[in-house]
């Protein structure tokens, strides 16, 4: 086990490096840069300006020498800075994921506390009037596009009702700590619940489908005949083999929805990474993309190792080696 | 008995979400609305301030609406584009003796400042200005517009209260303020300057609240990144009493959800930089349907949508195929159609703002048949199919980009495709990113129309635009902005000499000749100003937009804004 993770934590040097290579040819190679940007559309630059521009901003060199630098300070941690944030690029992508985790934490959490239940009473009461009801819900939960959810839930309690702030992540001025907190709760509702509905949806399908193969298994028969309560029954022996899909799920979900969500963060002005990813790349600011990027990349591989461990854990006849 | 498990699970579900929901009623007493007695306005913005530093970093139209409010330079231009006197006593013109013309071409312009002080209560120092202009010619120091401050030969002060500017040309806009950007506190930033020049933009200065010395109106108290910005009044500020207690800017991003904080009262008005044009006039239409004691204000602006033709193609060539393709186009019925009238037919690049700008140029009203005879007699005849065919039978078939996902322009791109169908043209849509756009495409005048808005400063004279030398080209790598690649000896000299001649009148009937070459030339096709959208709560005054961007934010009389009856 504990070789088979230093093998894998290994393997992640050499991915992660052409992810590196990949990601920066393939920003430089997109056209116009943040000089180009932010001249146009202003007159009166001239082309003496743009050439001492483009050197101030460091984008006069070849792109291969601009990554040689850039690998070299990012293997010392510095992963740049980011001129439309003024500010390091490790410290602004860690200062937006507090907000991301809180949302994405949020989401994961409802969407799971509502899935998982609801998935096991649609396999277990298959074709019941609730299972109807369920596999409608999810049907609309995967195939609403969330922004267009994300901007009616805005208008039905932000705009006519005036329940809940239409979007944003706290007011503005509130003192730090615990106002701070109870201030928030306010703003994350509406996100959270826009971000859930897909992973909502999606989970209780999964739930539901693995659950209705487990409960068909011989050995589920067998806890039964041997005079098991059914609770025991459901929670012991099939509840822990339905979920290794689940975790599979899951695992794919994490770096995804730690990535930010992009869609709703925006619809939102919640400021999280996935704001911050379509922000910066729109805005040319290429060292926070390219720090991003890298960030999920590394959540992704480590999202994956994760979920191989825990088949070890859920599943006692997945061995390592 | 398995159904007993999740019974139990379903119905503890259910109680979390109605748990959740009473919650979420328990909230309803605050939805974000300031009400109460108002000692302060929450500002919606669509975009994000860079840095909060007077010509620093990337020059953004809303980073100058903050910086506005927190710094303020000799003079400024008020929403009727009248200069006016801030830190500066007065304006210096050649009548009051402050404006003298030196041997050798140069000039000297003197500025005498009213006393003020640095929000840390430090005087403000004509030195200041010395400092600033230093720091902004280091060619280290990341400023992009640098178009005033090269004219500059010279600058001391002789007093704490007086700077002396010399020119090495003669240049037409040296009263417009002392030196462009500024000023910066030299107590707060000399040392870290000549630390590392380059640096200037890394600093807590412009970013940081406590670190952020200026001298306007307000100062900086906090700076939540993506979410808020918060300025209260300057007690150190001498020159006025800022009515307002506290500016609050809030970033959201998506426009949609912008105008719902604002129908939800949660804002108290959207920024020049909030919405589109088309969503001010939803929005409008929704203030009225609910009642709200709201009004959206659509402000005449400076920015200039166009259509540049690349004359390269030889489908341009011809001067009167140019006038045909203008003819063609029923440009009021485009404006009233999108705009309801709001944004104006544009006749000139100038706007009818602008000191130079002259009504009576041609109009080019719609004349389909004048389009028609015009192409014939270049040689364009419609051929079986409508489209024009010249006489080695090539259709007319031109193709028109623009920034993709602009959903305005790509609505003008359909009316235009639509209007020159009728006079046989036939026009290829291909829009791409701005990125692309105005990174390779414009660029590289690799384009046949190009469709774009140029943001003009009130003292534009278009030199950059429409002289020769500003081709882009190998030569000056690519970087010129003459993207039609226009080229006619009067207009280089004309436009050369405008900036140069102090006289106002002389310059206005150079600029009165330019536009009328222009309108006779055609290389640009104009279509319309650009409006300023802005949306606010009935009872809030002198909120009064400049539509100049650039150099006259909304924030401009911040310090006389107020809140009155409703």
């Amino acid at each position: 086990m504990q070789r088979y993770v230093i093998r894998r934590l290994a393997q992640m040097v050499p991915i992660l490096l052409g992810i590196s290579i990949v990601v920066f040819a393939l920003l430089a190679a997109a056209p116009g840069d943040q000089v180009d940007l932010l001249i146009s559309g202003v007159p009166g630059i001239t082309p003496a300006d743009v050439i001492r521009l483009k050197h101030v901003y460091g984008l006069d060199e070849p792109p291969h020498v601009r990554y040689v630098k850039w690998l070299e300070r990012a293997a010392h941690g510095d992963f740049g800075w980011s001129r439309t944030y003024r500010e390091p690029v490790a410290t602004l992508i860690l200062d937006r994921l507090g907000n991301t985790v809180s949302l994405a934490g949020a989401a994961l959490a409802l969407a799971l506390a509502v899935a998982v239940p609801v998935g096991i009473y649609s396999a277990l009461h298959q074709y019941s009037a609730l299972d109807y009801a369920a596999t409608l819900f999810t049907f609309f939960g995967v195939s609403v596009p969330v922004f267009w959810f994300g901007i009616m839930l805005i208008y039905l309690f932000g705009v006519n009702w005036h329940l809940l702030p239409p979007g944003g992540i706290n007011s503005p001025g509130v003192a730090p700590g615990l106002p701070l907190v109870v201030d928030r709760l306010k703003y994350l509702p509406l996100p959270t619940l826009a971000l859930a509905l897909v992973f909502m949806a999606s989970f209780t399908r999964y739930t539901r489908s693995s659950m209705l193969e487990v409960v068909r298994q011989d050995f589920v028969r067998t806890a039964r005949a041997k005079g098991l309560p059914g609770r025991v029954v459901i929670r012991r022996h099939a509840l822990r083999n339905a979920l290794i899909p689940l975790v599979t799920v899951l695992g794919v979900a994490v770096p995804g929805i730690l990535a930010g969500a992009p869609l709703t963060e925006t619809v939102f002005s919640w400021p999280g990474v996935g704001k911050l990813l379509v922000d910066s790349t729109l805005g040319a600011d290429y060292a926070v993309a390219q720090g991003i990027i890298m960030f999920i990349a590394v959540m992704a591989i480590g999202a994956n190792l994760l979920v191989d461990i825990a088949y070890g854990v859920l599943d006692p006849r997945i061995r390592f080696d | 008995m398995g159904g007993w498990f999740v019974d139990r699970l379903g119905r503890a579900v259910m109680a979390v979400l109605a748990a959740g929901g009473l919650l979420g009623i328990g909230w309803a007493a605050a939805p974000g609305q300031a009400a109460g007695p108002k000692d302060e306005v929450v500002i919606g913005i669509s975009q994000e301030p860079d840095i909060l530093v007077p010509g620093l970093g990337g020059n953004l139209a809303v980073s100058t609406e903050v910086i506005m409010a927190l710094f303020v330079g000799g003079a400024f231009w008020s929403d009727e584009l009248k200069l006016a006197p801030v830190a500066a006593k007065e304006i210096p013109t050649p009548d009051n003796g402050l404006w003298k013309l030196l041997p050798g071409g140069k000039m000297q312009v003197t500025w005498h400042l009213k006393p003020s002080k640095w929000s840390d209560g430090v005087p403000v120092d004509a030195e200041d200005y010395v400092f600033t202009h230093r720091a902004v010619m280091n060619d280290k120091v990341p400023v992009i517009d640098r178009v005033h401050e090269k004219h500059i030969e010279n600058i001391y002060a002789p007093a704490p209260d007086t700077i002396v500017v010399t020119y090495k040309d003669h240049f037409a806009y040296a009263n417009t303020d002392v030196i462009e950007w500024g000023p910066w506190p030299r107590h707060v930033l000399e040392k870290a300057y000549h630390d590392n020049p380059g640096g200037l933009d890394k600093l807590p200065f412009g970013s940081d609240p406590q670190a952020t010395i200026g001298n306007g109106p307000y100062r900086l108290v906090s700076w939540q990144k993506g979410s808020s910005i918060v300025a209260e009044a300057n007690p150190n500020y001498t020159l006025d009493t800022p009515r307002v207690k506290r500016i609050v800017w809030r970033v959201v991003t998506d426009t949609n959800t912008l105008g719902a904080n604002m129908l939800s009262s949660a804002i108290d008005a959207i920024s020049p930089i909030g919405i589109t044009f088309t969503q001010g006039v939803q929005l409008e239409e929704q203030v009225a349907q609910r009642r709200l004691a709201q009004k959206v204000l659509f402000t005449p602006g400076m920015v200039w949508e166009h259509i540049d033709l690349n004359l390269n193609n030889p489908k341009f060539k011809d001067k009167r195929v140019r006038q045909a393709l203008l003819y063609a186009l029923d440009r009021q019925a485009l404006v009233d159609a999108l705009f309801g009238g709001k944004q104006a037919v544009a006749n000139s690049y100038l706007p009818p703002k602008h000191y130079a700008y002259d009504a009576s140029m041609p109009k080019y009203t719609h004349n389909p048949e004048r389009a028609k005879q015009l192409f014939a007699e270049a040689g364009w005849t419609p051929g079986p199919d409508g489209i024009l065919r010249n006489a080695q039978g090539e259709r007319y078939t031109v193709s028109l980009g623009t920034t993709a996902g602009n959903r305005v322009r790509e609505d003008v791109e359909q009316i235009l495709q639509n209007q020159w169908r009728q006079v046989g043209v036939d026009l290829k849509i291909s829009n791409q990113p701005a990125r692309v756009f105005f990174g390779e495409t414009t660029r590289h005048r690799d384009f046949d129309m190009a469709m774009y808005a140029w943001v003009q400063k009130p003292t534009e004279d278009g030199e950059t635009l429409f002289t020769t030398d500003n081709i882009p080209s190998a030569q000056n790598a690519y970087n010129g902005q003459n993207f039609p690649g226009y080229s006619n000896p009067e207009m280089d000299r004309l436009l050369h000499a405008v900036p140069t001649e102090l006289d106002q009148a002389k310059r206005a009937a150079m600029l009165k000749r330019t536009q009328a070459i222009l309108a006779d030339d055609l290389p640009v096709l104009p279509l319309y100003f650009r409006a300023d959208v802005t949306v606010i709560k009935n009872g809030f005054q002198n909120w009064k937009p400049t539509g100049v961007g650039h150099n006259g934010q909304v924030t401009w009389n911040a310090s006389r804004w107020a809140w009155g009856a409703q």
